[in-house]
Order: structure tokens, then C-alpha cells, then sequence
């Protein structure tokens, strides 16, 4: 008993210093470490005209900082990475602007961006490749806070293609992740093509076989939060051609020689028979490119270029019949529906406006003058 | 009684504890914070790299796998640089298939930023440069390197900075970078044309047998040294003799290097071995203890890097201060059977010159015949049949003769090198010659003056240069010698 109370004693006592002697200094924040410096940009620097275009239509109107310098501790250091060029940096600034920014200032209105922007965009000059894979990384979002545009060294402002693949479609595509990382989307969507996702090999799909299954792109089979910005990014810069072939696709039956089981298996829409003789033994597939279209009396004949049997008539191609059991059409109208409600509902964007707006935008600037934003600057 | 120790105990302990906790700040090692002090890092850097016309000559590596590349660099205070280079992978950015190098220069960004350290970053695009640091696959190999590329890093830890040379460390890679000052003054292009040529200078085709001499006097002898990934191996007597069963050619191993004005620099440190039990022991070391850090010390091992060049045209290692790269003695070059040497008729002093002199004269007087060229080349050699070393070789000074006529034939006279222990060289006149030569000799005393001549002397070789002597001068006594350049 008597030791217990020691105990006790040792106990109180150790505790009194350690209360005593622990707190006897209030801890006080000192000064900022980091040196005072001022944010003025020297007339005199290199960069000083796109700098003062950068600060004054994304720093100071929507808190953004456009990094066209390279920071590599800002990306995945496991990728090898390279900047992006300054001449290439001053394109790409002024048409995210055009293309981009002032699209939804003028669609939706001019806080949009403000509040639900990225705080940085990181352009980078390479790729970032998968080399497991073999596919590449044409952007990130990261956080709902960064968009990282990559392949900026390559590209080309006369190939609109190109310019849409890489770098518009991509900063919708980003811009999407964002909206959707601060506010959910349905949870239908992700019902509608479920079971038809492959995280490990869409990129060695095909764009009409992924089509038929319901989706816009092969990456948007990739996974449910990839095809919906697929969705959304495809739909709004995609002109109405391009758009309407994807639907095309979509509504075709498609079909391999290969087993189902052959990850190399290719996939066609159309077939034939060898001298026109039907049966399985004489059964033959046709690339897209080869088929030649008749349109008489109202009706659509297909046929293998000039080719001709053995009797003269020319060899007879038939569309192969759509088995997989989806409607690729439907599918892919039903989520360009729910992002268009989703848009309307959460965030008041009207879908078909904002496409409306990018389309003509795409379509109709002038690079030269765009860069006189940058160049004639004072 | 127990029990209350171990109650005092648990009192003390946790007393100590307590005191030990109480005072929450350290002193100040430094005046300023961390941040200040990389702040005035960065100003120091910059200042450095722009100031004096802001002109450096970079030594490049991008792997282990190629040469270094000599870059110059142009720091401007606005934040631009102008890089230029002169490359096989700067020709290829505008002829896939182009075989030899060419200049290129673009101006892009530079700073120095302080995310990991204080650091030198190229962070925009420069097609010059950066084509050692893009992901896209490399055309020469069969290899996919996509995602890749050749691995080069554009961005430095700034390590050092002592006399005009900076000491850098590519950030993502590890491999060391140096900077070296240049005068603001220089031409981008000449300079690096001149670079370019010095491979070929240093390591001259003409001279195939250059060794590296290590400080206990074993040798490696190189090869292919003007690619700059030069193959070394022990000298074959060595190996051979201690290492029945292994093949020669199993010991060689190949370093990447980078030649400037100043020497020659391999990438990173490699290790020589003086004795073949200093391998074995070596070799051994590491086995046994793969996770040791620091290097053992064994007698006759050595690291060497960069090798600097000399007066004497030799370079010499900078880590130690001994070993040396250089041809062989001088009296072996000459009398090497891997090496054609032509004398020059115009040169030269003494009764040796005078001995040609004559010889020329008296071959026009004879009967208008011009003497064209007279060289001193092997024979004839012989070998060890067991390991195909040359063991013996037969010399012939070879005059070129043109007839007044027409035509040209050849007079052989056939001479047995001899190199004395002190490197002097002497040719001895075996008394034999080709029929060409029968007549000259018989009735044109002046021909058989030279052949006594050259017979009768002990030659001294030098020459400028001790890497590639491509340029010697045969010197036997005081003011009488004659000159002779290798082809």
C-alpha cells in the first residue's frame, strides 16, 4: 500500500514538472521565412510580353496561373517529360483563351471559369507515354486545380484535326473531370455501357467497335468517368460530320475472322463472298475502303470496288448484322442527354450552346491575329 | 524493496523526460532563414551564369550509352539563352539519315529555380538540346526507346562553383555536368568545329596503338578513342600470361568520354588495375560486400576520370597525377609495323639531310629521274604462332622514283629496327635491296651514301605531340636530323 502511494506520489509529482517544464513557452508565429518580393514583371525579360498577357487575362481575371515554363516536380517524375516551346506556349495561351475561357465567359457568364477553373494549366512539350501500354497522356486534370496539356512541341495550327484531338478536345475533356470531381454526375451514366469498360486494353480496341458498344471514343471505354468527359469534350468540339460518323459507326454490326479471344483480332462492318458463291468456306471481310455504294431506286447496294465474278456482276458486299446486343446509337445519344441535363441542372450550361459557340470559333480564328494579343503588347 | 526501485526509476525516467521537452528551439545555425538563403542562392547563380558576356561550354552527357556533346551556352540577364551544338542528333533534326554532324543554335529560357536544391533549368523547348531529353523513340536502334528517348536531363543541381567552372549534377539522372567559362568573344560555330576536329586530333587514325599508363607502369591499350566510347583492356601480355583461360577480348570494356580543348573527361570515374591480382582482389571486394560504401583500399587500383592535356600532347590524369594517356614510346612508333612514315626531301639538317639531298640530286643527274617520295614502312613481319603477336620486323626505306620518261618504280632497301633500351631507334642495313635498285646502288654512289647514312645512325625520335605523334623528327646527333609525318 505504502508503495502504491509512492506511486501515486512519483506520479503526480513527474506529471506537475512535466506540466510545469512542457509549457513554459507560448509558441508565437515569427515573420515569413520567404523573403518580400514584389510581383512586377521587368520590361527588360524575355518573356515580358506573354508574361503581362498571362497575368492580366488569367492571373488577375480568374486566378490562374498558365505555366508554360517547365516544372517538372509539378508532374509525374516517372514519365520523361520536356517543356514546351515559347512560341508554341504563346499559341496555345491564346487560343485556350479564344477556345476555351472566353467560350464559357460569353456562353454561361464571366464568373463561371472564376470560381470553377483550374487554378493552373501546365503545358508540357512531350507526350507522356505508357510504356507498358503503348498509349500516351494527352492531359490531366489533377484535383480539380490543375490542367496539364501535353504534346504542345507538336503541334501543328493548320492541321485542325489534329488541333482538335490533341489539344481542344483535351481541355474540355479536363475542364469535364473538374466539374464533375466538385459536383457528381448521375449514377445512371455509368449503368448505361456497364459491363463493356476495359481499363487494360482500350487502346487496342477499334473506334467503330467501341462505337456500336455505346461509346464516342476508345478511350471513353476506358473506364465511366473517361467516357463521360469523352462525351462531353467530343460532343462539343467534334463538327457535325464528324459527330454523325461516330453515329455511323455506331450503328454498324461489326464482326473479326479471329477468335474472340485474339487480342489482336480486327474487327469489320462489311463482307462478301468470294465470286459471289454464299457459304462459310467462301466468306471473306471487306475494309470500309474497299466497299463502293450504289444508291439505286432508293435503295443502298454495297460492293467490293469494281471487283466482278466469274459471270461479269460485280461482287455483291453486305453490311455485317449488328449482334452484340446494344444499341450503339441510343447508348451514346442517352449520355450526350444526361451531360446536357447534368449541365443544365448543376451548373446552368446550356450543352448545345457552348457546342454551338466552339464550333464556330473552331472554325473561324485567326491565328495571327490572336497572337497580336501577346505581340502587341507595350 | 524491488518494486519501489522500479518506481523511482519510472519517476526519474519520467522526469528526465519532462526537462528534456521543455526547450522547443534550437539555435540558429545559419544568420538567415532557409528560404533567404536559397533566395540569395538563386541571385548568386544567376549572376554568375549571365555575367562576363554569360558565354560556357558545356559538357553534356545524356547516358552511358554515347559520347559527351559540347554545348555552348549563352546565358542572357533577359532570361533567354542562345544553346548551340554541333551533333549527329542535331544533323538528324533535318535529315533523318544523316551520318555526320552538324551545327544548329536556338535561342529558349533558362533559370534558376529552387525546387529541389538550387537548380539550372532549361524549362523551355530548345530543339538543340532538349532532343536529349524527349520520350520519342531513337531512329539508329532497333530498340524501342518511346517514353524514353535518349534520357538526357535538362535541369542541374548547381553543385559548385570554383574558378569559372561550374560543377553540376543532372537532376533526374545523377550525372555530373561541367561548366567552363568561355570569353563572350568566341564564335559559337568556329568554336565548336574546332571541338569537333579534336577527337580525331587527339586519337589520330594514323597512330592506332595509344595506352593508358598507369602509375605502378601497367598499361591499357585503347581503341577507337576519336568515337569517344573507347574500348581499353589490359596489354594483352598481362592478361595472357595471368589468365590462361580467359579470353583477351573478355577484358575490354568500353567508357563514354567527352574531349574539349582542355582534355579529355569519361563520364564517371572508372577503376584500372595495375596487377592482375589487384582485380581479383577488387573484384572480390564488392562480392563480398555489394553493400559497402566506400571503396577498399587496394594496392595498384586505381580511379581515374579526366585527363588533361599537356605540353607534351599527352594527357594526364588529374585524380592522381601519374597515369597518363599517350602512344607508345616514341621509338616503338617508329618502328612499329602498323605505321608508314614519309620522310619530308625539304626538311631536316645535317649529313642526314644532306645524305638526301644528295640522293635526290645525284637520281636527276643520273638520268633525269625524280625522286618523289622516300618513306620508311615494314616489310615483312613475323609472328608468335601460339598467340599472333608480331615477334619480328623487317624495315625498308622505299624511295618513289619517277622516270623522265614516264613512269615510276620503286627502290627497296631492307633495314632490321632495332629499339634500344634508352628509346633510341637504330636500323640496321641487312645489305640487301630490290632489283630496282641494283644499278642505282652500283653506279650512283650518292645511293649507297644515304643507305649508310640512315644505316650508321642512332635516331632519336620526338615529336610535338605524345598522343598522336603524327609528326616526328629523327634526330642523330646534335644539329643533324630529318622529319617524317605518318600516312
Amino acid at each position: 500500500m505504502k508503495a502504491f502511494k509512492i506511486f501515486v506520489s512519483a506520479l503526480a509529482l513527474a506529471g506537475l514538472m512535466g506540466m510545469g517544464l512542457t509549457s513554459c513557452k507560448e509558441d508565437k508565429l515569427g515573420p515569413t521565412i520567404f523573403p518580400d518580393e514584389e510581383d512586377v514583371l521587368d520590361p527588360n525579360s524575355y518573356t515580358y510580353k506573354l508574361d503581362k498577357f498571362l497575368k492580366e487575362n488569367y492571373l488577375q481575371v480568374y486566378n490562374l496561373e498558365f505555366r508554360y515554363k517547365m516544372q517538372d516536380v509539378g508532374t509525374d517524375m516517372d514519365y520523361n517529360l520536356v517543356p514546351a516551346t515559347y512560341e508554341n506556349s504563346i499559341d496555345m495561351a491564346v487560343l485556350t483563351k479564344h477556345l476555351w475561357f472566353d467560350v464559357y465567359k460569353d456562353i454561361v457568364n464571366p464568373e463561371f471559369l472564376k470560381q470553377y477553373g483550374p487554378r493552373i494549366i501546365h503545358l508540357i512539350g512531350s507526350p507522356a507515354y505508357n510504356a507498358n501500354s503503348g498509349s500516351m497522356v494527352l492531359g490531366l486534370a489533377e484535383g480539380g486545380l490543375k490542367v496539364s496539356l501535353f504534346r504542345v512541341n507538336a503541334m501543328n495550327i493548320n492541321d485542325f484535326d489534329q488541333m482538335n484531338e490533341y489539344y481542344f478536345k483535351t481541355m474540355h475533356h479536363e475542364f469535364c473531370h473538374i466539374l464533375h470531381q466538385t459536383k457528381s454526375y448521375p449514377v445512371e451514366f455509368n449503368t448505361i455501357s456497364t459491363g463493356h469498360y476495359d481499363g487494360s486494353n482500350w487502346q487496342d480496341r477499334q473506334e467503330g467497335v467501341v462505337a456500336s458498344l455505346g461509346f464516342v471514343t476508345t478511350y471513353a471505354s476506358s473506364a465511366y468517368r473517361e467516357d463521360f468527359a469523352e462525351v462531353m469534350a467530343n460532343y462539343i468540339v467534334k463538327t457535325d460530320a464528324q459527330w454523325n460518323r461516330i453515329l455511323e459507326l455506331a450503328a454498324r454490326g461489326w464482326e473479326s475472322p479471329s477468335s474472340a479471344d485474339d487480342p489482336n483480332a480486327y474487327y469489320y462492318c462489311f463482307y462478301y463472298y468470294k465470286d459471289n458463291v454464299a457459304g462459310d468456306d467462301n466468306k471473306a471481310y471487306a475494309q470500309e475502303t474497299q466497299v463502293a455504294t450504289v444508291e439505286e431506286d432508293g435503295v443502298t447496294h454495297y460492293y467490293l470496288g469494281s471487283q466482278r465474278d466469274k459471270s461479269g456482276n460485280r461482287i455483291v458486299v453486305y453490311p455485317v448484322e449488328d449482334k452484340d446486343g446494344i444499341d450503339g446509337v441510343a447508348a451514346i445519344n442517352q449520355k450526350v442527354e444526361i451531360m446536357r441535363n447534368w449541365l443544365k441542372n448543376e451548373w446552368g450550361v446550356d450543352l448545345d450552346a457552348l457546342r454551338a459557340e466552339v464550333q464556330e470559333r473552331q472554325v473561324s480564328y485567326d491565328i495571327e491575329e490572336l497572337r497580336k494579343w501577346v505581340t502587341e503588347i507595350e | 524493496m524491488k518494486k519501489l526501485f522500479n518506481i523511482m526509476m519510472l519517476v526519474a525516467v519520467t522526469a528526465t523526460a519532462a526537462l528534456t521537452s521543455c526547450k522547443n528551439e534550437v539555435d540558429d545555425i545559419f544568420d538567415k532563414s532557409a528560404a533567404e538563403r536559397l533566395t540569395e542562392g538563386q541571385e548568386y547563380f544567376t549572376n554568375i551564369l549571365s555575367d562576363k558576356g554569360g558565354k560556357w561550354q558545356m559538357e553534356y552527357f545524356a547516358n552511358a550509352n554515347e559520347p559527351g556533346y559540347v554545348y555552348v551556352v549563352t546565358f542572357n540577364k533577359d532570361g533567354s539563352v542562345k544553346m548551340a551544338g554541333n551533333n549527329l542528333y542535331i544533323a538528324r533534326l533535318t535529315n533523318a539519315s544523316a551520318m555526320a554532324p552538324a551545327y544548329g543554335d536556338q535561342t529558349s529560357l533558362w533559370d534558376v529555380i529552387t525546387d529541389n536544391g538550387l537548380t539550372l533549368t532549361f524549362n523551355s523547348y530548345n530543339r538543340v538540346f532538349h532532343l536529349f531529353s524527349t520520350p520519342e523513340d531513337l531512329s539508329d536502334t532497333e530498340a524501342s526507346e518511346t517514353g524514353v528517348g535518349h534520357e538526357g536531363d535538362y535541369e542541374f543541381n548547381l553543385m559548385k562553383y570554383s574558378n569559372d567552372t561550374l560543377y553540376l549534377t543532372g537532376k533526374k539522372r545523377h550525372i555530373d555536368i561541367i561548366m567552363t567559362r568561355l570569353s563572350p568573344e568566341v564564335d559559337d560555330r568556329a568554336y565548336l568545329d574546332e571541338v569537333n576536329a579534336l577527337p580525331a586530333k587527339y586519337f589520330n587514325a594514323l597512330i592506332p596503338d595509344v595506352f593508358i599508363t598507369l602509375p605502378n607502369g601497367a598499361r591499357y591499350q585503347t581503341a577507337y578513342g576519336s568515337t569517344l566510347i573507347v574500348s581499353m583492356a589490359p596489354e594483352a601480355n598481362e592478361t595472357r600470361t595471368r589468365d590462361q583461360d580467359a579470353d583477351w577480348i573478355s577484358y575490354v570494356e568500353k567508357h563514354n568520354a567527352i574531349i574539349t580543348p582542355g582534355g579529355l573527361r569519361f563520364m564517371e570515374p572508372i577503376t584500372l588495375y595495375g596487377t592482375y591480382e589487384a582485380r581479383q582482389r577488387y573484384e572480390a571486394y564488392w562480392k563480398e560486400n555489394p553493400e559497402a560504401t566506400s571503396e577498399p583500399d587496394i594496392p595498384n587500383v586505381y580511379k581515374v576520370q579526366t585527363f588533361d592535356l599537356q605540353e607534351d600532347g599527352s594527357l594526364l590524369c588529374r585524380e592522381d597525377g601519374v597515369s597518363r594517356i599517350a602512344a607508345d614510346d616514341l621509338g616503338k612508333v617508329f618502328a612499329s609495323y602498323k605505321i608508314k612514315w614519309r620522310v619530308d626531301l625539304a626538311a631536316g639538317e645535317g649529313e642526314l639531310a644532306e645524305a638526301i639531298s644528295n640522293f635526290v640530286s645525284a637520281m636527276a643527274a643520273r638520268d633525269g629521274s625524280t625522286v618523289q617520295t622516300l618513306d620508311f614502312l615494314v616489310y615483312r613481319t613475323t609472328r608468335d604462332p601460339a598467340t599472333g603477336d608480331v615477334i619480328e620486323t623487317q624495315y625498308m626505306m622505299e624511295a618513289t622514283v619517277r622516270r623522265r620518261r614516264g613512269g615510276s618504280f620503286k627502290m627497296d632497301f631492307y633495314y632490321n629496327p632495332v629499339v634500344n633500351a634508352d628509346g633510341t631507334v637504330k636500323l640496321v642495313f641487312d645489305g640487301t635491296y630490290n632489283t630496282n635498285a641494283t644499278s642505282y646502288v652500283a653506279n650512283v654512289p650518292a645511293v649507297q651514301a644515304l643507305v649508310d647514312a640512315i644505316g650508321g645512325a642512332t635516331f632519336t625520335v620526338t615529336s610535338t605531340s605524345r598522343l598522336a605523334p603524327v609528326n616526328i623528327t629523327l634526330t642523330s646527333g646534335e644539329g643533324n636530323y630529318i622529319e617524317a609525318s605518318a600516312f
